[in-house]
């Protein structure tokens, strides 16, 4: 048999023996075939066909369905009744009739005039539309690693930023939580590709590079996020896209009977399940009579006793005259003896309610559709004083204004408000339980104690401040339809977003800030504007079973930011605080400014015949101007290619899925911001005599020579689905390699500078990613799981050019992931009073202290011999799992997430919690006779047999972070809902109504010591919380 | 085939047209970077105001790095940790230098930053010194002018090598700016460093302005100059050239001792008495122009920008406030009324933390010969009485005693190391608190400080006598400040480098940096072990290499291109 590879070889033969006379036509023909700009005209008999399109769910007619003779580029929409009407068709031809949301179908015309036809609402994820970035694709004719997550799954969530909707909700896309009133949680694609520039994925807002800020978006406007993964479905945005894309579209009016929805939550917020231990005031104050007696004891260690004989006993901490003779301040002695006590970190918590309105009205006619949304957000941080209020408009127009013209016009306006700054939860920390409690009376320390280490966490209750930003994102588009070239149209699009933000603070006399000079005024504004414009050329053509997209792209971008700073002191009146800055006697000013261009070119073919062979092409010039003056361009191309195996006939069976995915290309990264090649002067001030002299001095080191950071990567996926698509999924592995990797560069002091920006070395990343979706009930009971797994691992590839390059200084090494962990090793364990006696102890340390592995064996514990890499930060795998029940109107889900180390991943320094204790020299050890501390662990005495915590008193010869694995599985989100029946409501004139309960982080299950495992020591923890809601659409 | 020609059709082919005019349009120079908002080391210092401003960077930086900064590098210079001082507040921490053997350790951001601020200060005058070399000539209105402007940057970067040297040994020689990541220093030999030192100084000592005709107060002048350049002709054993300099500050300018009363504190002795050595020591006295004893003056002024505010209160004195209640229970001290509330805080006393406790050496040996007559030991010079300021109690204005106490009632260590401890006045700005009156300033005032004072000049002649074998000449020097003080002249006889180092703790304490005299002269070990008395480390465990500093670990690490050695002993 011959294969059709070889058959092809044989014909190309024969063509080139033969060109002369004979084959001149064949030879002719395929030409034809392989040049891109042609057309093909059937020429059957002609005749016209209509119908009406309506939803198989409620039978009512579909408005802007399209339409099209399979083969050709003949298409036509249907109108506001769902009615169509097609032309000059041949008999033998069928017509495709596709709309988004719904089930594309095919049907053969047969000699028919009227074709009706219900089409089927979506729901297996492989016919899904996404888009891809200056277009749209089908899912099934996607070649590379896209996607999409629909915001459906999410209605019933209490999300109040987009990324937190995200969170563990597709394998390879990294959110990190965080705490606090409106949020921000960060987010990044696959690993880490870059050492210093931004990790953050680009964002694509309704097809336009979007640089405003993400809380500006209210999740109900987004009808999904696609997201790309890989080289050739980011290359279309070459810059910055190596850090993956993520295009957010938002909602458009759907159908001709307008809809309003309306949807609200109601709930409260309060601490995860992991909280911080503090000290109650018992082990606050003994821990002072420790630590003394533990200076005592250390200095009888460095005797060199071989027994007990001689060593200094613990004082009587029964005895409450000794215990508060060791306090600092009379107050506290007065306090522990009179057993009043105060739990701090209490006072400055509070059960904070949440709450979400959202309204919406969408609408499709033949010529307009509509969707205009407004939102109301309050959400309140478990912090008194953090407070988030955002109002957003939403409005999303387009227009058919003719045949070959239509318009768009996308804004979206937010208000953003954190007025208020927040209690200090590291004060309460810190804070002494001893200290006086006068929360509430006027005339309250600002100093606790009296001590200006440690201010009264419940300060900024008297601070006046006003923080919020006004933000505008518009983009107004125009599509035309070139007359005279069938299937060529022209887009132009030019979007604005423009952020003005406030932040306006009074420090009054009784607080820290204001104290020193009657009251302390500052005002903060801030303006960023960002323009971009893009000319698009698109180019859609069929011939046969071909078929080919070309898109060209020419792009400009600016960006804009100034801040002033203007501060003032010394108010005699305070009344008008900062809203007359003039009233003060000291005042300065202080303005910074900067600007950013780009400029982007971008080509890109689509080519697929019988849409089981595809293929994607794709170059794209990109120029930065935060590079040196001779690298601001870099060129990006990349290819792809896909095969549907299962439409090959030998395999062909509508319950099977599968398709093949491939793709190589190179992305660039520019996350550096403006100006970074250059060196920068400072400014400060001196004064001689008494007149004030300004100066200014070399403060960052720049370097011309910085470029582009590139990344190379490649990917291979399959995508399948089996039993009737009841199972299906997606997998991919992926390699990419960084290179001229945008690294901040510690340099040794002696350079003058702490660092410089540099284009260094190289990165590998290499992962493999699961998605799986099985629907396991499929009749009155349902149930889905959606199940979601990845797993990176990054390696530096290259530092400076040697193969076994190692800089210490920035924990930096040749074979070894970017986030090592340099330290020493702990061998497990503290040193015993046995091991002392006994003379079996390392030179120079003691009982009390961690025992560290002497890697070299040379007796000391040192700098340069004894650490290594003994961990990395990064996780070593994520996976989530998913599932949704439902009977009848009832349904159930509950999403777990978990980010999980071991094998020496995920690792963090969690010492400042597990270790109560002093730290030595360099280490802020003066804190432990001054500050509350944290009791997750009891501390080392001789007595007490713990063995994982130092003693109080601390000074050991070397010192190290004690790591934790932050492994945690999380209950991320679980909700039920119920929906009413439709003919209850039909009745009331409500088309749907549900109702729902829902928590979120419900609750974590690791075993990281005290504060959140995902948020580490901060102190803004990670909240929980339960709301209830409705959604009703009219 | 004809049906593909409209391929080539007009309006294609105009469309194409738009197109090809669209993307040729951008002009690449719109990536050009202009930078808005900062200036660039290559077009900050090309102006007359310009390096007048680069200037006032060196101050800004040596101000705010060295001079009674609430850091922990200025506890070091001032003497933590040698023989006049010890961590009064809690003797036994593992911080603020009470313990040689734990504290001086290569990764100890503590005392890194002698390496790293100095580093900084040097590429500061570097980048200053290429910018005036590189000013159009048409700025200046003669070489002096320009000379005047290289000679005080050259100064600075003399100053900074200075601490360096003293605490490093051989340290790198960066002479030029760097302006890309360099990681292949290599540590140059101590010599080699004295004489690039010796190079600046000399030009500084020619080519700054006279004493008296510089700019602005506060500016240095021929006078620091000389007196930088001797002490470093000592420490290079040129004595005859270290008298040369001295001689020149001491005989060649206005300079002279103070003999008496001056200044701002005429008539308001808040404590009821004073004396010139307390004049000296006045708010606003440093700087005015009949003070002749001030050689270098650094400058603080209240309330306005650039005017910042030190911590010598808050360093030097001790922590009164925390002391607790009288005896028959009242807080004992009632303090100031501010805005309606009693503080609890001395508006004569400030509010100083106890952070540095000076030696029994420092405070008590030292003044045994001259005790009632030595008028820097005066009560309002060094205050060692302190009295109950609470009108509740039956105590009122009695005189703190804790044998009053009850037994066992009270910390005997945190009375005598945190509490009450001699305080220094000359530090203390009493009642000149101008900031945060709530707390009598917060430790900080905004009093000038010495750099350089005319004594210092005049002991370090002495010191290059004591090496010359002309003891009378030396014993000459030092008896021209005894005699100002109401002393007993010293002896000849008994003048050594000993005697020295006391009289430079009796006339200099708190304006020295007690820690690089003892290292330069080579008599830190010696003298930390039999003069440091903190309670819980006697001697702070001093052993022979903690003459030299640790060479900070992360310059070690990061020096990826050279091997940079450590100091012995580390």
């Amino acid at each position: 048999m011959v294969s059709w590879k070889q058959k092809n070889k044989l014909n190309q033969k024969i063509i080139i023996m033969k060109i002369p006379v004979i084959k001149l036509e064949k030879y002719f023909k395929l030409l034809l075939i392989s040049v891109v700009f042609i057309s093909f005209n059937s020429t059957a008999q002609a005749q016209t066909v209509s119908g009406t399109v309506r939803s198989g769910t409620d039978n009512q007619p579909l408005t802007g369905v399209t339409v099209q003779v399979k083969g050709s580029t003949k298409a036509t929409a249907t109108d506001s009744k769902g009615h169509y009407v097609l032309r000059n068709i041949s008999t033998p031809d069928s017509l495709f009739f596709s709309y988004i949301g719904f089930k594309e179908e095919t049907i053969a015309i047969n000699g028919r005039q009227e074709v009706n036809i219900s089409l089927q609402v979506e729901v297996a994820s492989l016919d899904q539309v996404v888009v891809v970035g200056y277009g749209t694709q089908k899912k099934s004719d996607l070649t590379g690693s896209v996607v999409r997550i629909s915001m459906d799954d999410k209605s019933l969530q209490s999300n109040t930023n987009l990324f937190q909707a995200l969170s563990g909700s597709a394998p390879g896309v990294n959110v990190n939580g965080v705490g606090g009133a409106g949020g921000e949680p960060t987010i990044s694609i696959r690993g880490q590709t870059s050492l210093s520039a931004s990790d953050q994925p680009l964002i694509v807002l309704d097809g336009i590079i979007y640089n405003g800020n993400i809380s500006d978006i209210n999740i109900s406007d987004v009808e999904a996020i696609d997201i790309l993964k890989d080289a050739s479905a980011a290359a279309v945005y070459g810059s910055r896209s190596a850090n993956g894309v993520m295009i957010v579209t938002t909602k458009k009016g759907k159908t001709s009977k307008p809809v309003v929805s309306f949807n609200m939550y109601y709930g409260f917020q309060d601490m995860t399940n992991n909280p911080m231990k503090v000290m109650n005031a018992e082990q606050y104050a003994i821990r002072l009579v420790d630590y003394y007696w533990e200076q005592d004891l250390y200095n009888w260690y460095k005797t060199g006793p071989t027994s007990d004989a001689g060593k200094p006993q613990r004082p009587d901490v029964n005895n409450p005259d000794i215990v508060a003779n060791r306090l600092r301040t009379q107050e506290e002695k007065d306090n522990f003896k009179a057993g009043k006590s105060t739990d701090w970190v209490k006072e400055v918590l509070r059960p904070a309610p949440i709450q979400n309105y959202n309204l919406s009205l969408s609408g499709k006619s033949d010529r307009i559709s509509y969707f205009l949304s407004g939102s109301y957000t309050n959400e309140a941080g478990i912090l008194k004083n953090d407070n988030f209020k955002r109002l957003t408009l939403h409005t999303n127009l387009e227009s058919k204004v003719t045949d070959w013209l239509t318009l768009g016009l996308i804004s979206t306006y937010s208000y953003r408000d954190q007025s208020g700054l927040p209690v200090d939860l590291a004060a309460a920390r810190l804070a002494s339980p001893l200290a006086n409690n006068k929360i509430g009376f006027s005339d309250y320390d600002m100093y606790l104690t009296g001590e200006s280490y440690m201010p009264y966490p419940l300060n900024n209750l008297y601070v006046t401040n006003k923080n919020f930003s006004n933000d505008l994102f518009l983009v107004g588009s125009a599509k035309i339809i070139i007359p005279g070239v069938k299937g060529l149209t022209y887009e132009l699009n030019y979007s604005n977003t423009t952020s003005n933000s406030n932040n306006n603070t009074f420090y009054p006399v009784t607080t820290p800030l204001g104290s020193t000079n009657n009251g302390h005024a500052i005002k903060n504004p801030t303006l960023r504007t960002n323009w971009i414009v893009n000319n698009i050329v698109t180019y859609n053509k069929s011939i046969g079973d071909h078929q080919i997209n070309a898109t060209l792209l020419y792009s400009r971008e600016n960006s804009q930011y100034q801040t002033s700073t203007l501060d003032a002191q010394g108010f005699n009146n305070p009344v008008l605080g900062y809203n007359n800055m003039g009233l003060g006697t000291i005042a300065t000013v202080a303005s910074t400014a900067s600007e950013a261009n780009g400029i982007s070119y971008m080509a890109r073919a689509n080519y697929s015949f019988k849409s089981r062979y595809l293929l994607t092409a794709t170059i794209r010039q990109d120029g930065f101007s935060g590079f040196g003056s001779d690298h601001k361009f870099a060129t990006f191309p990349s290819i792809s290619v896909g095969w549907v195996a299962t439409d090959e006939s030998f395999l062909r069976d509508e319950s099977f899925y599968l398709k093949f995915r491939a793709s190589y290309g190179k992305n660039g990264n520019q996350g550096i911001g403006s100006y970074s090649s250059f060196s920068r002067m400072g400014t400060n001030s001196y004064v001689y005599g008494s007149a004030t002299a300004v100066a200014v001095y070399p403060s960052t080191l720049g370097n011309a020579d910085l470029r582009w950071e590139e990344t190379a990567s490649s990917n291979f996926g399959a995508d399948f689905g089996f039993l009737n698509k009841r199972i299906s999924g997606s997998i991919d592995v992926y390699k990419a390699q960084t290179t001229n990797v945008l690294v901040q560069r510690a340099l040794p002091p002696t350079a003058g500078y702490a660092s410089v920006f540099a284009n260094i070395g190289g990165i590998t990343n290499k992962g493999i990613e699961l998605a799986l979706s099985t629907i396991n009930l499929d009749g009155r009971f349902k149930w889905r799981t959606d199940f979601a797994f990845s797993l990176n691992r990054d390696k530096i590839s290259k530092l400076y050019g040697g193969q076994h390059d190692a800089d210490i200084g920035n924990s930096w090494f040749v074979g070894q992931p970017i986030n090592s962990i340099y330290d020493y090793q702990m061998s497990g364990g503290l040193w015993t009073e046995k091991d002392l006696y006994s003379g079996n102890i390392l030179k120079n340390w003691y009982p009390g202290q961690f025992k560290y592995v002497d890697q070299n064996k040379d007796g000391v514990i040192e700098a340069n011999d004894d650490r290594k890499v003994i961990g990395y930060k990064t996780p070593n795998y994520r996976f989530s799992i998913s599932n949704t029940f439902s009977y009848k109107n009832f349904s159930f889900s509950f999403f777990l997430n978990s980010i999980q180390g071991g094998n020496g991943y995920y690792m963090s320094d969690n010492g400042s919690v597990i270790n109560a204790s002093s730290a030595p020299a360099g280490y802020e050890s003066a804190a432990i006779i001054r500050t509350n501390l944290t009791a997750v662990r009891p501390y080392w005495t001789p007595e007490n047999g713990v063995n994982n915590s130092a003693g109080i008193y601390y000074a050991p010869a070397v010192w190290s972070g004690v790591y934790q694995s932050r492994s945690f599985v999380r209950l991320q989100d679980i909700s039920i809902n119920y929906k009413f029946g439709k003919a209850l409501l039909k009745t009331i004139g409500v088309e749907s109504c549900q109702v729902y309960l829902a928590g979120k982080n419900v609750y974590t299950w690791t075993n990281w010591s005290g504060w959140d495992p995902e948020t580490g020591v901060s102190n803004l923890p990670l909240m929980r919380n339960f709301i209830g809601g409705v959604r009703l659409t009219f | 085939m004809k049906k593909y020609l409209y391929l080539f059709h007009a309006e294609l082919l105009l469309l194409l047209a738009f197109t090809i005019l669209i993307f040729s349009s951008c002009n690449k120079n719109v990536l050009k970077e202009v930078p808005l908002d900062f200036l660039a080391p290559e077009n900050a210092y090309n102006t007359l105001p310009g390096i007048r401003q680069g200037v006032a960077g060196l101050y800004s930086q040596v101000r705010g790095n060295w001079f009674y900064g609430i850091n922990d590098n200025a506890t070091q210079l001032y003497g933590m940790g040698t023989d006049v001082a010890y961590y009064g507040e809690d003797p036994g921490s593992a911080r603020f230098l009470t313990d040689y053997s734990t504290f001086f350790n290569p990764s100890n951001t503590y005392i890194s930053g002698f390496w790293v601020l100095n580093y900084q200060a040097i590429q500061r005058a570097n980048v200053l010194i290429r910018g005036i070399n590189a000013a159009n000539s048409i700025i200046w209105t003669d070489d002096n002018q320009k000379n005047a402007y290289l000679a005080e940057a050259r100064f600075f970067r003399a100053f900074a090598y200075r601490i360096l040297t003293t605490y490093y040994g051989d340290v790198p020689l960066v002479d030029t700016v760097v302006t890309s990541a360099k990681v292949d220093f290599v540590r140059a030999p101590k010599a080699d460093v004295y004489s690039f030192m010796e190079n600046d100084l000399s030009f500084a000592a020619a080519h700054l302005p006279v004493p008296g005709s510089e700019e602005a107060p506060g500016r240095v002048t021929q006078g620091a100059a000389w007196d930088l350049l001797s002490e470093l002709y000592i420490n290079e054993a040129k004595y005859q050239l270290a008298i040369d300099a001295a001689s020149k500050v001491i005989d060649g300018y206005h300079y002279a001792l103070m003999k008496s009363r001056f200044g701002t504190r005429l008539g308001h002795d808040v404590f009821g008495s004073g004396d010139v050595y307390f004049d000296l020591f006045g708010y606003g006295n440093q700087n005015l122009a009949e003070n002749t004893e001030a050689i270098w003056v650094i400058q603080y002024e209240p309330l306005i920008v650039g005017g910042s505010t030190n911590a010598g209160e808050r360093v030097f004195g001790p922590a009164y406030f925390r002391m607790g209640n009288t005896p028959d229970g009242f807080a004992a001290f009632r303090g100031e009324l501010v805005n309606g509330i009693y503080t609890g805080y001395s508006d004569t006393l400030g509010r100083p933390v106890g952070w540095m406790r000076p030696t029994n050496y420092l405070s008590y040996n030292i003044w045994q010969s001259d005790w009632n007559n030595d008028i820097r030991n005066a009560e309002h010079n060094i205050k060692r009485n302190f009295y109950y300021d609470n009108p509740s109690s039956a105590y009122y204005k009695k005189k703190i005693d804790f044998s009053a106490y009850p037994p066992g009632s009270r910390n005997s260590l945190a009375d005598t190391s945190q509490y009450l401890f001699p305080y220094f006045m000359k530090i203390a700005d009493p009642s000149n608190h101008f900031d945060n009156p709530a707390q009598s300033g917060g430790g900080y005032t905004s009093k000038d400080i010495y750099a350089i004072r005319l004594p210092e000049t005049l002991l370090l002649r002495a010191e290059a006598y004591v090496h010359m074998n002309n003891l009378v000449a030396a014993a000459s020097d030092i008896n021209e400040i005894r005699r100002r003080a109401n002393a007993t002249p010293v002896e000849p006889g008994d003048v050594n480098l000993d005697y020295i180092l006391d009289e430079r703790a009796r006339e200099l304490y708190g304006e020295e940096w007690r820690s690089l005299t003892l290292r330069r002269m080579g008599k830190l070990v010696e003298r930390v072990k039999l003069y440091n008395n903190n309670p819980i480390f006697p001697g702070a465990n001093i052993q022979d290499f903690d003459t030299l500093y640790p060479i900070p670990q992360n310059q070690i690490d990061l020096n990826i291109g050279a091997k940079m050695e450590q100091n012995p002993g580390y």
